[in-house]
């Protein structure tokens, strides 16, 4: 066996065991919900005894499941839309030659680098001002543009041809339809990978719905998730079944533009 | 037209996630059909001796069970055939007993259904010894 061939048996078995690491923790959350079986039992057991959904039914029933999946399926899509829409423009701006381009793009850096936490109380007055506390569009209002995704759409619109923006700057073509009709659908991976950041952000966002939404009927399943911990003790079963409902659509999402996140990802990667 | 045909391009060129949206859906759908055909709330099933003979006018008591509390019984009795009917039920977890004069006090037995107001037969009638 030549050396090439051992490294790469090395390469694959870490990769492996990284794999099951990761694994293990999604499993036994999967595993609790099925069971009701707690964290702690000893010894641990690695198979479920007599699995069942019943810890389903009763989240389903116990908390209004449906009224925090729709609150937050809502705001995911207000916050995905809105992102598309900002950040590719956002982008697009970014494509032209202006003076003082390199300080916006410094800007935008440094913002970056401003944790959210610092600006929560701000953030949280201004939407009080604008009437927003308790609203979808409050809660979607801090999301809907996101620098990162803003230079995940500038790297893919880089590698698009100067020469297709002439060509449609030529035959007459306004901004907007050069920016929607030509860029955008140059530019799928960039759109995948806006899409499963903000969905996933939005998804799980915790700390901006616990501000601004004192509202039963308008939490968000993460919201959600921590009253259920409040209310109940010691229903692992319960609590883990919830987990799985809150993650599953997100996992769902990624699964769905697995391929394309990856590109997304990749292309920003090389070009940012 | 145009709409047909462009859902029709959609699925041609993501065959996996139209595959999984369509079960998806399929299942879900299924299971409100089910749900909808099944919910008129009856729970019924049988007492019987340690011999299998059914038990005549034997008090039936079922209890919600709730995450943190057991509410209040609900009595029924048992026909000449033992067979028992509770009818509206729209619960969820229960614990159920059997009592007769003459017959010694069994445990509560605990059942979790799927939804609210399933149509549901004991799997196990409830038995009941005789006193010594």
């Amino acid at each position: 066996m030549n050396r090439k061939a051992i490294f790469r048996i090395i390469d694959h078995g870490i990769l492996i065991l990284v794999s099951i690491l990761i694994t293990i923790p999604i499993y036994w959350v999967l595993k609790t919900s099925l069971t009701g079986e707690n964290l702690f039992n000893y010894p641990p057991s690695l198979i479920p005894k007599d699995p069942h959904i019943y810890y389903f039914v009763d989240v389903y029933y116990w908390i209004p499941f449906l009224r925090f999946f729709f609150n937050s399926v809502f705001v995911s899509f207000v916050v995905v839309v809105a992102n598309l829409f900002f950040n590719s423009m956002a982008a697009y701006a970014l494509r032209y030659s202006f003076p003082g381009k390199r300080l916006v793009i410094l800007l935008y850096l440094s913002m970056m680098m401003i944790p959210f936490q610092t600006t929560i109380i701000p953030a949280f007055l201004l939407t009080k001002y604008m009437g927003l506390l308790n609203s979808y569009l409050g809660l979607a209002f801090p999301l809907s543009s996101t620098i990162i995704n803003i230079f995940v759409f500038k790297a893919a619109f880089d590698s698009i041809p100067g020469s297709l923006f002439d060509a449609a700057v030529m035959d007459g073509m306004k901004e907007q339809t050069i920016l929607f009709k030509i860029y955008l659908p140059l530019a799928k991976p960039a759109i995948a990978t806006n899409i499963i950041l903000t969905f996933v952000w939005s998804w799980n966002n915790f700390i901006w719905p616990l501000i601004i939404i004192s509202e039963k009927e308008m939490q968000t399943l993460p919201l959600g998730l921590s009253t259920f911990l409040s209310y109940f003790e010691n229903t692992s079963g319960q609590m883990y079944a919830f987990v799985i409902m809150v993650i599953a659509p997100i996992i769902l999402v990624f699964f769905m533009n697995q391929r394309r996140f990856i590109s997304g990802i990749i292309s920003g990667a090389i070009k940012g | 037209m145009k709409l047909y045909k462009y859902f029709l391009e959609i699925i041609r060129h993501n065959v996996a996630n139209s595959i999984l949206i369509i079960l998806l859906i399929t299942t879900l759908f299924g299971w409100l059909l089910y749900v909808e055909l099944n919910t008129d709330g009856i729970i019924t099933g049988r007492v019987v001796d340690e011999k299998g003979t059914p038990i005549p006018e034997a008090r039936v008591l079922i209890r919600e069970k709730t995450l943190n509390l057991i509410k209040p019984p609900m009595v029924t009795e048992t026909n000449q055939e033992g067979i028992f009917v509770f009818k509206d039920m729209k619960i969820i977890e229960f614990l159920i007993n059997a009592q007769k004069e003459g017959y010694e006090a069994e445990e509560d037995v605990r059942y979790h259904l799927y939804f609210k107001g399933q149509h549901f037969t004991l799997p196990k009638p409830l038995i009941l010894k005789k006193s010594p």
